[in-house]
């Protein structure tokens, strides 16, 4: 099949990639039980940071998707600290994921309900993130109605060795 | 030869239409590509003043954005199906039909003119991401304008996610 020269140069700049392509390598889920006070507490514009994380760190690997797992895709999200009910799709409308290096420049911020997959026809979201700091990444909301300690977010992050 | 003989019998091809639009489906299924988030930057322009149409609302300049070694290839609107407000603060528009979006890049050039806002929405196609030909822009060059102002209020904002990459 022939491939158009434009088309080349996008795929070899990993700009784009065909749909049907997996989205990595591995797969790991990471959690962000919110808590009633402290660093996992919700408030409006309050930044939630990921904890460190010794496998997604970028000498060792390159994030390859991002998917938030939703209420409507898997209700209970079980962690350590306890069950917690993941955010609706609702709640997704108000918050991002922000994405950034060990220069703490952002990188990326991306609304969560971009990150859901039953919103988007399924398709998952590419990424390629070969320079990051995972516990200088977080998430925000700009309205915490219906948000609470109750509540957590599920990531699925996938990833392939460099 | 043998589809466009069973599509010459009118009968057969009610039979066969299902079948061939669903290889057609494969086929496209199979060769489509989406866009891969290497940078990520959120614009807006904000809705000043009455909703009007034929007018131009400019986007917000970001600093980030004026590099020339900068290459946008993609971008993503969001209404308030997607995002309620902005980080600014603004209220995302919840209307889709009504806006058309103009971009230009560092030669003046409309390179995408006047693309309905609701095209690009990743949502309205399946999950699927506006792909460009990569280009520098000059952000504050771009805008967006209204083509029906029902349901538009003023100090909405049409917020995009612009997907680039540093070459």
């Amino acid at each position: 099949m022939q491939v158009s020269p434009l088309v080349e140069k996008m795929t070899q700049n990993r700009w784009i990639r065909p749909v049907e392509g997996r989205q990595g390598e591995f797969l790991k889920s990471v959690y962000l039980p919110f808590t009633a006070t402290g660093n996992f507490s919700v408030a409006v514009g309050k930044t939630i940071y990921f904890q460190p994380d010794a496998t997604l760190t970028s000498d060792k690997v390159v994030i390859t998707g991002i998917e938030l797992v939703d209420l409507s895709t898997n209700t209970v999200l079980p962690t350590a600290q306890g069950d917690r009910a993941n955010i609706t799709a609702d709640i997704a409308k108000r918050g991002y994921f922000v994405l950034s290096n060990s220069k703490r420049e952002i990188i990326a911020q991306i609304p969560l309900a971009c990150l859901i997959l039953n919103l988007n026809g399924g398709r998952p979201t590419f990424t390629y993130f070969d320079d990051f700091q995972w516990e200088n990444c977080s998430i925000y909301f700009q309205d915490i109605t219906g948000l609470s300690a109750a509540n957590g977010a599920w990531f699925k992050v996938f990833y392939n060795k460099k | 030869m043998s589809v466009f003989f069973i599509v010459q019998k009118k009968s057969a091809w009610r039979f066969a239409r299902p079948f061939f639009c669903y290889i057609c489906y494969v086929y496209i299924q199979q060769t489509m590509n989406n866009l891969i988030i290497k940078r990520s930057q959120i614009v807006e322009a904000v809705i000043n003043g009455t909703p009007a149409t034929g007018v131009r609302y400019y986007f917000t300049d970001v600093p980030n954005l004026a590099a020339n070694n900068l290459r946008l290839f993609g971008l993503e609107g969001f209404s308030t199906a997607q995002l309620a407000t902005t980080p600014t603060g603004y209220t995302c528009v919840s209307t889709t039909t009504g806006i058309v979006v103009t971009l230009r890049d560092t030669n003046k050039v409309e390179f995408l003119y006047q693309m309905p806002f609701y095209t690009t929405i990743r949502a309205n196609n399946y999950g699927a991401y506006t792909i460009l030909q990569p280009r520098t822009i000059n952000l504050t060059d771009c805008y967006v304008t209204l083509t029906n102002t029902t349901g538009i209020s003023s100090g909405n904002s049409v917020a995009f996610n612009l997907y680039y990459d540093l070459v």
